[in-house]
This record gives C-alpha cells, sequence and structure tokens, in this order.
C-alpha cells in the first residue's frame, strides 16, 4: 500500500510522517497520532463526533483526507485544556451538566471554540447554529446552549 | 474505503493536464464531502487517482467586473455566506449555500462541487440558475464559458453510470461562476423544505428571482429544487409570467402551470404526491411575499 | 443531597481523556468483521471462501461448523448454518491485521442464497397461511410475549357505556441511534481467561454470551464495562453477539480482537424499538366515566427474540394508562417477522402505549364534548385507587398534581382558547396538547430487582465505589456517589466510582428500568451504613459516647450538638484499618417478591410508581405539512431529585427523543431492507429542533426508592411523542401512526380544509 508524506501541525505540535494515502484526517488522529478525544459515530459527516478544526474552520475529519490537510493547522479536544487549566467552555460544561455519556463531547467542544473565537458574544440562535452539526442523543441540547452562552461571557473568551 | 493514489497538483494548468491524462480514472477532490463518502461505499467505479484542488489559488477568490461578480469554484459554502460582496448583489445564493449541511459540512464543500456532483437535490444549483450563472470550464484543449443550465444538460447527456455512481472526471475541470449583476429593486427567494430544521437533505426546494416594472414582471427566473432529474428553470412558466401583474390570478395559474410542466418533464413519481401541492403552496406563497414587498 | 455537584467522569470526557472502548490499543490487536446476508428469508445455498482467504493480512475466516462451542445465544445465531432469517444474520466471521484486509476479504466470499417467502409486517405474520418462521413453532407469534389483563366484566362495562370508541393506532421502529456505534476489544488474561473491553449496558448478559459462545464457565471471561457512549436499551443483543464473536476469533488465532460497528452494522443489527400496533375499545358514559377499555396490543419482535416476554408484562400493566377503570381485557402478544429484532429501549414500550392511549382520551374526550383535561380529571388515578391490574395504590399519587401544573406553567387554558380562534389564512396553524402517565419504578414483578454495590474504604479515607450497575451516560456513578457519600457524612471528592467488571461485582441485573438508583442505590446505601457503624464504634470508644450520639458531616465524627466533641474521618479510619476492623462492604437489596397471576394480570405490580406530565406547543405549516415543536413543558413527580442538573438533563434529553419518535424518526424498508441505515436518512434532532423547553419536579415523600428518589430515566421521554401527537389533534389534525410526517399532516391538510 503506497505511502506519501504530510505534513500537520496538531495543537500546535507540527506532525511530519509518512501514512498511507487513503487515510482521513480522523484516522491519522486517532490511530497515528493516538489522539482518541475525536470520535467517529457515523463515517458520512453526518453526526458531528469527528468535528475538529482545520484552518481555523470546524470540519468532520471523516470526511477529510489527511493529504488534503497537509501543510494545515489542527485543533482537536485535546489542546483545548489539560485538567490544570481548562478552557472557559469547558468549564461551562462542567458547570452546566452539558455531559452525559461524552461521546458528543469532544466534537461539540471544538464547535463551540470555533464559534467563540470568532464570534465572543453570539446570540442564541447562532450559538445553536454553531452546533447543529453536532448530534446529541442524550443531553437534549438544552445544557449544551447555556454552557455556551455562559462560556462567551467569561473574559478569556472575549480576548479571542 | 478504495485505495487510490493521492495526487497534488500546484496549479490550474498542471490540474487539467493531470485531468486529460487519466481521464476516467481519476476524480478531481476539493472539498471531498461527495468524495469521500463515496470511496467509503466503495462507490467511485475505475477510480485510482484523487486530484486535491482544494486550495488551489485559481480556483479561489470573490472578485467583481463590471458586468458581474467572479466565483472560484474553490470557495465553500461558508465563505460564500459571509462574502459581504454575494450577500449585497446575490443575498439568494446566501439564503441557498447558508442552508446546505451543517456547518462543518459548509466549511468544507465547495460551490463547485455542489454543483459538479449535480445531485438533483443540490441546494446551490436553483440559485445559481436564477441568477442566470455561467460556468467557465478548462481543459487541456480548451477554456470556454457555458451557462449552468447548458453544463447540466450536458452532464446528464453524457451519462453518470447507475445511480450512486460517481464516475470518472472528463477532462473539463469546472473553474468558477459568472453571475451578471441584477437589476436593483430584485427580488428573490429560496426556499428549502426538509424532515428537520439544520443538516437536511432538501425533500424539495423553490427559488424565485423576480423584477418588475411598475408592476409589471419584467424578469423572471423559477427553479424547483430536488424534484427533476436535472434542475432547470421552467421556462414555459416564466414566459407566462412575464409582461404580468402579481395579481391573485396569475399567481394562482403560475403556481399551476409550474406543476404541470413538472409532471410533464418527470411524469408522475409517488413523491409528487407530496411535491407537487407543495410546489404550488410554495409558489404561490413567495409570489404573495413579493407582491406585498412592494 | 439535592446537590449539583460536577460528575465525577465529566472532567475525563472533556478533555477528551475518557477511554472508549475503540480509543483502546493493545499491542498485536487485529480486526474482526462479520459478513451479513443482506436477505430477509434466504436458505444458504453455496459458501466459498478460498480466494477471501487469499486476501493478505487476513488471518482466519470462520464459517458456523467451526463455531468452538453452542452456536447461537439466548435465540440469536452467532453464524447462520442454513438459513439466514434476517438483513443483518452474519454468514462469516473475518479477522485480519487491518480494517482495510478485512473487507477486502468480505467483498470476497461468495454466497448464493435461495430467497424463502419472508414476513414482512404484523398483519403478514398474522395470516392464515403465512410463512412460519421458527422451526417448530406452529404460528409467528413469539412464545411467552402473551400478557393478558383480566378485571370485572368487560360486555357489562361497554353494555354499560353511553359512547364506544375503536381506534386503531401505528407506530414505527425506531433506532435507538446512541452516538457511539457498538465496540468490543478481547483478549485474554495471563491465565487464559478472556476480558472482554465493551461499551456493554450489562455487562452480565455479555458475559453470558461470551461463555455460551466460547464453552467458558463464568468465572473464566471477564467483562470490563468501558465508559458507554449511549445505549438506551440497544446494546444488548448486538452486544452480546460482538462480544462472542470477537472472543470466538482471539481464541482462534490468539491475538486481541477488536471488533467496531460502522453505523450502518449498528443499525442493521441492532436491537430496535418495537413497533406496535394497537387496537382499542373504549366505553364511556356521558359524562365521562370511563366504563370499559379493550385493547390488543401487538408488537412486532422481528427475526429473534430476547425480551418481549419481559417487555410485553409491563406493556399489559400500563395499556389503559393512569386511570381507574372497572372493566379491562387486555391482551399483549409480539409476533415475528423476517424483518430486523426489536428490544428494549427506552420506556420499554411505555412511549408506544402512552401514544396510543392518550391519543384515544383526547379523540374519547372530543367524541363526549368534553374538554381533554375534564375526561382525564374524571378519570384519574387517585390515592386508595386500584389499578386495572388490581393494585391498591398507597403511596401519593400526583397524576392530577402534575398534569393540572404542567398545564399552568404552559398556559394551557389560554392557548387553546387562543389557537381556537386562529386565522384560517395564517401560513401556520397552532395547536396545543397534552399528555399524562405513569410508570411503574425499577423490575417489578417483571423480574426480581435484587442488586449489589460495593463500597470500599482505604486506610487513608479515600473510597472506592463498585455498583453492580452500569453508567451509560445517564449519571449514575455520580448519584451512587452521593448517597454514599451523603451516608458516611463525607465529601464527594473522596470517592471514585468504577465502571462495572464483572469479576469484581455480584451480578446485579441488568441496568434497565430506570432502576439505576431507584433500587440500584439501596445496596450502595446499605454497605455504606454498615461501614458507618463500624466507624461510629470505634469513634465512640474515642469520644467516650455511645455510637448513637455520633453524627457524620463533612468529613466529621462528631457527638450531635456538641461540635466540640468530634474526631476526622480520616483519623477514625486509620485507627479502625490499623485495629484490623472491616471497612469493605458488599450491600445487596433483594425485594420483597411480588405476587402476579398470569392469566387474569391482577397482582402487586410494582413497589412505586412515578407521575409525569408533558404539555405540547406545535406550529404546523399549512403549505409543507412540516410539525414544529415551538414549546414542551414537563412536570415530574420523581420522589426527592438527588442530582437536579443530570435530572434536568435526562428530561431535556427524553424531550429531543420524544419529539424525534413523534415528527422525524422510522426506520424504511424496502421489501424488508433497511433504507435509511446511517443519520443522513434516519434523522434524529439537533440543536435546532430543541424547542422552548421548561421542566419541573414535583416533590413527593412516601415511596420505596433509595434516598426516596423514584425512577426517572424512561419517565423522561414516555410521554412526549403523545403530548406531540394530541398538540397537532388539536390543531384539527388526528394522527394515529407515528411518525407525523409532513407528507402525513399535508395529506389531513388537504382533505380537512
Amino acid at each position: 500500500m503506497a505511502k506519501k508524506r504530510v505534513s500537520i501541525t496538531v495543537n500546535g505540535q507540527l506532525i511530519d510522517q509518512e501514512i498511507e494515502e487513503s487515510l482521513r484526517l480522523i484516522d491519522v488522529l486517532r490511530n497515528e497520532l493516538f489522539l482518541t478525544g475525536t470520535k467517529e459515530g457515523c463515517g458520512i459527516g453526518e453526526c458531528g463526533a469527528c468535528t475538529v478544526i482545520l484552518d481555523g474552520k470546524t470540519v468532520n475529519s471523516c470526511m477529510v483526507l489527511a493529504l488534503s490537510a497537509n501543510g494545515g493547522v489542527v485543533e482537536t479536544v485535546e489542546g483545548l485544556g489539560t485538567h490544570k487549566k481548562l478552557h472557559p467552555v469547558q468549564e461551562a460544561f462542567l458547570d452546566n451538566h452539558a455531559v452525559q455519556c461524552g461521546f458528543c463531547t469532544p466534537g461539540m467542544l471544538m464547535s463551540a471554540k470555533a464559534l467563540l473565537d470568532e464570534n465572543p458574544q453570539p446570540s442564541e440562535e447562532e450559538i445553536k447554529e454553531a452546533i447543529s452539526g453536532n448530534l446529541c442523543r442524550c443531553t437534549g441540547y438544552v445544557q449544551i446552549l447555556e454552557a455556551i452562552k455562559k462560556a462567551s461571557t467569561h473574559a478569556d473568551c472575549q480576548n479571542g | 474505503m478504495q485505495q487510490f493514489e493521492f495526487l497534488v497538483p500546484r496549479s490550474l494548468t498542471e490540474i487539467v493536464e493531470l485531468m486529460e491524462q487519466y481521464g476516467n480514472n481519476c476524480k478531481v477532490v476539493a472539498g471531498g464531502t461527495d468524495i469521500v463518502t463515496a470511496l467509503r461505499e466503495n462507490r467511485l467505479i475505475g477510480i485510482s487517482k484523487l486530484v486535491d484542488i482544494r486550495r488551489c489559488p485559481e480556483l479561489r477568490g470573490i472578485s467583481r467586473s463590471e458586468d458581474g461578480l467572479w466565483i472560484g469554484a474553490g470557495m465553500t459554502h461558508s465563505e460564500i455566506a459571509c462574502s459581504p460582496d454575494i450577500k449585497s448583489l446575490f443575498p439568494l445564493l446566501v439564503e441557498a449555500c447558508s442552508q446546505i449541511g451543517s456547518k462543518q459540512i459548509r466549511n468544507l464543500a465547495t460551490l463547485g462541487g455542489n454543483v459538479a456532483n449535480a445531485s438533483p437535490a443540490a441546494d446551490s444549483i436553483p440559485a445559481l440558475l436564477c441568477l442566470d450563472a455561467q460556468v467557465r470550464l478548462q481543459s487541456t484543449r480548451s477554456k470556454r464559458q457555458i451557462s449552468l443550465q447548458s453544463y447540466l444538460s450536458e452532464k446528464k447527456q453524457r451519462g453518470s453510470g447507475t445511480i450512486g455512481e460517481l464516475s470518472g472526471t472528463t477532462e473539463e475541470l469546472v473553474e468558477g461562476f459568472f453571475l451578471p449583476f441584477s437589476l436593483p429593486n430584485t427580488q428573490a427567494k429560496f426556499v428549502k423544505v426538509a424532515r428537520r430544521q439544520a443538516m437536511a437533505i432538501s425533500r424539495l426546494s423553490l427559488a424565485i428571482l423576480l423584477h418588475r416594472e411598475n408592476q409589471v414582471v419584467d424578469r423572471v427566473r423559477l427553479v424547483p429544487g430536488a424534484m427533476l432529474p436535472v434542475t432547470q428553470r421552467l421556462v414555459d412558466v416564466e414566459n407566462y409570467l412575464s409582461g404580468k401583474e402579481l395579481t391573485s390570478e396569475v399567481i394562482q395559474r403560475t403556481s399551476q402551470l409550474a406543476s404541470q410542466q413538472v409532471i410533464m418533464e418527470t411524469g408522475r413519481r409517488s413523491s409528487f404526491e407530496y411535491k407537487i401541492p407543495v410546489l404550488e403552496g410554495l409558489i404561490q406563497q413567495v409570489l404573495q411575499e413579493f407582491r406585498e414587498g412592494d | 443531597m439535592n446537590d449539583n455537584v460536577r460528575r465525577l467522569d465529566a472532567l475525563a470526557k472533556v478533555t477528551g481523556q475518557t477511554q472508549f472502548t475503540d480509543d483502546l490499543h493493545l499491542p498485536g490487536q487485529i480486526i474482526g468483521k462479520v459478513l451479513r446476508c443482506q436477505q430477509t428469508h434466504a436458505r444458504i445455498s453455496a459458501l466459498e471462501i478460498t480466494e477471501a482467504l487469499q486476501v493478505p493480512g487476513v488471518l482466519t475466516i470462520m464459517l458456523a461448523a467451526d463455531l468452538p462451542a453452542h452456536t447461537t445465544w439466548s435465540t440469536y445465531p452467532l453464524l447462520a448454518r442454513e438459513r439466514v432469517l434476517y438483513q443483518g444474520d452474519a454468514v462469516a466471521l473475518v479477522a485480519a491485521e487491518s480494517e482495510q484486509a478485512a473487507l477486502a476479504a468480505l467483498s470476497k466470499i461468495k454466497v448464493e442464497y435461495e430467497p424463502l417467502p419472508a414476513v414482512l409486517s404484523i398483519d403478514e405474520a398474522l395470516k392464515e397461511n403465512a410463512p412460519i418462521i421458527h422451526e417448530g413453532q406452529i404460528d409467528n407469534r413469539v412464545p411467552n410475549s402473551h400478557w393478558p389483563v383480566s378485571k370485572g366484566n368487560i360486555e357489562q362495562g361497554f353494555a354499560e357505556s353511553d359512547v364506544i370508541l375503536e381506534r386503531e393506532y401505528i407506530t414505527s421502529h425506531i433506532e435507538h441511534a446512541y452516538i457511539e456505534p457498538e465496540a468490543v476489544l478481547v483478549t485474554t488474561d495471563w491465565d487464559n481467561s478472556i476480558i472482554v473491553y465493551g461499551s456493554t449496558q450489562n455487562p452480565f448478559n455479555t458475559r453470558r454470551a461470551v461463555a455460551t459462545a466460547t464453552g467458558f464457565p463464568l468465572n473464566k471471561v471477564r467483562v470490563v464495562q468501558q465508559a458507554v457512549g449511549g445505549s438506551f436499551g440497544g446494546k444488548e443483543e448486538s452486544m452480546g453477539l460482538l462480544a462472542s464473536r470477537a472472543a470466538i476469533l482471539s481464541l482462534q488465532t490468539g491475538r486481541p480482537v477488536k471488533m467496531v460497528y460502522s453505523r450502518e452494522e449498528s443499525m442493521v443489527e441492532s436491537s430496535k424499538r418495537h413497533p406496535f400496533r394497537f387496537r382499542y375499545k373504549v366505553g364511556a358514559k356521558r359524562d365521562g366515566r370511563i366504563m370499559a377499555l379493550q385493547t390488543e396490543l401487538v408488537d412486532e419482535g422481528g427475526a429473534y427474540n430476547f425480551q418481549a416476554q419481559f417487555m410485553n408484562w409491563r406493556a399489559c400493566v400500563h395499556a389503559a394508562g393512569v386511570y381507574r377503570i372497572p372493566n379491562v381485557r387486555v391482551d399483549v402478544y409480539a409476533v415475528h417477522t423476517n424483518r430486523v429484532f426489536s428490544g428494549a429501549m427506552r420506556g420499554y414500550s411505555s412511549p408506544q402505549i402512552i401514544f396510543a392511549q392518550e391519543s384515544l382520551m383526547d379523540e374519547l374526550a372530543l367524541e363526549l364534548g368534553m374538554e381533554p383535561l375534564e375526561l382525564r380529571q374524571g378519570n384519574f388515578l387517585q390515592e386508595q385507587d386500584e389499578t386495572i391490574t388490581g393494585q391498591v395504590l398507597t403511596e401519593p399519587v400526583n397524576a392530577e398534581n402534575v398534569t393540572l401544573r404542567a398545564l399552568e406553567l404552559a398556559d394551557y387554558d389560554n392557548k387553546r382558547l387562543e389557537y381556537a380562534r386562529q386565522d384560517l389564512d395564517s401560513p401556520v396553524i397552532r395547536g396545543i396538547g397534552f399528555a399524562t402517565s405513569f410508570r411503574g419504578c425499577g423490575l417489578g414483578a417483571e423480574s426480581t430487582d435484587a442488586t449489589g454495590a460495593l463500597v470500599s474504604v482505604q486506610e487513608d479515607g479515600s473510597i472506592i465505589l463498585r455498583s453492580s450497575l452500569t453508567d451509560m451516560g445517564q449519571g449514575l456513578q455520580t448519584a451512587h456517589a452521593q448517597l454514599a457519600a451523603q451516608e458516611l457524612g463525607v465529601s464527594l471528592e473522596r470517592i471514585v466510582s468504577k465502571t462495572v467488571d464483572t469479576s469484581m461485582v455480584p451480578d446485579g441485573g441488568m441496568t434497565v428500568a430506570s432502576r439505576g438508583t431507584f433500587s440500584g442505590g439501596k445496596p450502595v446505601i446499605q454497605a455504606a451504613a454498615r461501614i458507618r457503624k463500624t466507624l461510629f464504634s470505634v469513634a465512640a470508644k474515642k469520644l467516650a459516647c455511645e455510637p448513637r450520639d455520633l453524627v457524620g458531616e463533612e468529613d466529621w465524627i462528631m457527638v450531635r450538638d456538641d461540635f466540640e466533641r468530634r474526631i476526622s474521618f480520616d483519623e477514625v479510619v486509620s485507627s479502625a484499618f490499623w485495629s484490623g476492623y472491616q471497612l469493605n462492604e458488599t450491600g445487596w437489596f433483594q425485594p420483597n417478591p411480588l405476587v402476579w397471576d398470569h392469566d387474569t394480570g391482577q397482582g402487586e405490580a410494582f413497589p412505586s410508581y412515578t407521575y409525569g406530565c408533558v404539555v405540547a406547543d406545535v406550529e404546523i405549516n399549512r403549505i409543507t405539512g412540516i410539525t414544529i415543536v415551538k414549546k414542551l413543558v414537563a412536570v415530574h413527580d420523581i420522589g426527592r431529585v438527588i442530582h437536579p442538573g443530570a435530572a434536568e438533563g435526562q428530561v431535556y434529553g427524553g424531550m429531543a427523543m420524544g419529539l424525534g419518535m413523534a415528527t422525524m424518526e422510522e426506520l424504511t424498508f424496502n421489501e424488508g431492507l433497511i433504507t435509511n441505515p446511517n443519520f443522513d436518512k434516519y434523522l434524529i434532532p439537533t440543536a435546532a429542533d430543541m424547542p422552548e423547553a421548561v421542566i419541573e419536579f414535583r416533590h413527593s415523600e412516601g415511596n420505596s426508592g433509595a434516598g426516596g428518589a423514584k425512577s426517572l430515566g424512561e419517565a423522561a421521554l414516555e410521554s412526549v411523542p403523545a403530548a406531540v401527537a394530541n398538540a397537532i389533534g388539536a390543531a384539527g389534525f388526528r394522527i394515529r401512526k407515528l411518525p407525523a410526517l409532513n407528507e402525513d399532516i399535508l395529506v389531513e391538510l388537504k382533505a380537512g380544509r
């Protein structure tokens, strides 16, 4: 099986390695880099569990061929925050009970982060739009929307 | 997942050369949202080469000229929906593109891809047809600009294999779209009917564009989406409406002619029991809105 | 209690650190896949694997004849041998070094099928000369799935009625649609016992399946539950099959085997919510008193069955709703078809039944010229009333109270008037409707609601809690920890709640029936209470008092009302530990046996009941028939709320799931084969579909739940589809089939106006 070199910056770290050509970005993240926070729920870009930020925009990583992201900058949930210092949106999810089974959570967080980076004071409609591509079967979305709203008034987010 | 070789050309010239070289064995990939799904289901028959065109600079950009706007085929639906130029000049296209898929899909999928894939349910196509979009095509041998309608008809005639299969690229690349400026005070609307409020394939859609001078319609475009095998303007309906005022009778008749024309084009489908009355109702609603918008 | 703490497992989830099963990697792991027949009913006439074996990277391909022990688990074939009974039946098992190799091998396996006559619906299954799907049966009814109820004198009841209504209602296959597809990773331990890491709702059932499939005794199969990305009852049969197959491959190859379903596989081979066909006949007096109710409920069990015999029992108890009816006849039974099998799904028949029976109430009200509330108020069960299954309700009955409150919160009376006057030319039509229900908590007389838990205090005062029941997202680990913390008088941070490991906790039965806290909390409290007793006796000696004088609070053990005389929890624990005291306890809750008579359907069904009312306010587009739920109000009596945030989360989630079932979800088939096996065509609600949602919990006392908490998980969902249907009905379009798609509404619109 043919391999090609791919160079992607993931969570601030430059990754440069040979991969099989048919790999999707999600395969590289999960199976080559062992960043398993990004999840696969459907494989056809319909559930959003695989959402990452590519060059500043949210995308379904199951729909991006890894080589197509060559030279790109990728942010995943692992780069969002750590136990020691959480991103405001992660704190907000914890405080607002926006997590149940947790499988959709990484994708949701990335959609939320991308929204707040671009639009620090989004309206409720804008928040809904930002996460309408992230399916959740557990929470009914209400507490997630509230969490993102709360996070948007947090100082760190306002500084962009 | 199908196996393939992934080629990354650096220029438009290189892209069309590869397309010429590999013919039916290659497929160009922009956003990839249609391609990757097809690969996963092994539907790309005979494709061994994918040609990456996602970030080719010559396929990107939005620029004004004297007569209209140029939109590179590689522009994503998000970029189109956010573009100040498109928002002010062609809000109809913004309405359509902003309802495609989800935000994640819109950030990746391109206008060129939506058109080239030419699914009957593609949302951008009815809007582009109403806006008299022209498609610029390039190959190693020629460069031409034709109406979007001609492009879609040509595609249909060439055939695309069994339903669901994506056949190889012919040697012409969709480079971009030219949209002539609309007349001032043009009214336009895009309506999408789907089973839920976001991230849904259109059950049917409708794009209408209208211009009136002293109440009389002097320009009209009407395109139903997800109803015809090849999405197209309902020209007979447009001809009927031209030169008339938007009275209740005219509006009623317009909607009836539209459904008649659709049935004539395709025969009666089982889904039409739903779609036909909805189409008629929506046409009436939009035209009434236009009338009241005076 | 009543504490809105951060969930214990949430930090790992928001940082992406939680290990779901597919996140695990073992060195040397290989990939397993099955080949599915994609037939509805057929004989296997030829099966050829030589070419597939040649694919590089393939380690083994196994057929039915190669299986090491039993070839079926429950009624499910691990691999079909001669005959396939539905689309998902597997005919071959492949293990390969990579997913690519495994899929390539699958594509090269050649199978020939001889189609057999297929039964593709309830009606077809019941036809006079229908093909019998399961050998040895005289018809297509699922064995033991018939549960009757007979109360009073049904003929007399109808004779005494002034008005009689007969109606038929239908519901469709619903998919659980947990966002995490099924996954297992199977390996062997150093002593050659099997370890199964899996996304399993019921690890002990999975263990039983693997033991059956491998021939291993239960003590040599260990199932370690990983974080479960949603289940809702669905990861049961499919997990048993998946884990069994992976274990077989692992034994065959000597390598760890990972098997993860694609979404399509998950939808083709996992249980669905049972579609139902309801035929109701109800008789009432002019003043609204219901005199008689007769109903036949038939559910489509599909090709195989694991649970209809349990589910249909619950169905018969709830078939008439939360009403006092003197003369009742209920018959519930399931039928086999050659379609995907049905199983447990949140509610366990209740959302379907409540839709039918609450729709019937609204239809009856209309017939009698009464308001929906008025009719119900005349028939609601009250305290000391007898249910249709002969149980006298001695605990508080809040059916009417939750209803009145929900209607108040929804501004029902005003809206109803406003909508009655709405302009017939407006582009949208509004409607407001509601549904009230009750739900027996725990397993009741369905099966023994016994379960256990381990509480283990370590020498440094930190605590390990292991429940026999699983957290599949609903927050069980946190709720149990809260109960233990309260009992011991310590802060929650001391407690680590582990997932279920079958070698470490007793088999406490399935985490179903919303019993996780209601029943599952009891052994936790019990175990914690025993430890507290030990600690208090040690502390009493140190404080020179009697154990009964002590209280435990905020990490201190102190003399009641004498704050100065106290000793820290840590100190007492250390002292107790080094003195050799036992600080590990296993709690076990065994309920009193409930009495039930099968033939009459009379007995004591459940120890306690919850009560809930949901009001839905909808907007129907006159042109497209699209129904948008604009607002949902839910009022639930669940006793005491342990964790408000988690409880609300259950209700919001139930609202989404319910509105999906009402307006957009159904499995579609073409001649018995599923045509929408992924999320592009099987639609579940997005954030954009969620309406304005209002929730209130009505506190009540005197129930038998752990910590005074009754059940919620399923109650949160079950009335929602009915409320939406009644709202659509109030708008003028009576829907008797779910989902109420825009096409169906449009047909009504064209017919009516």
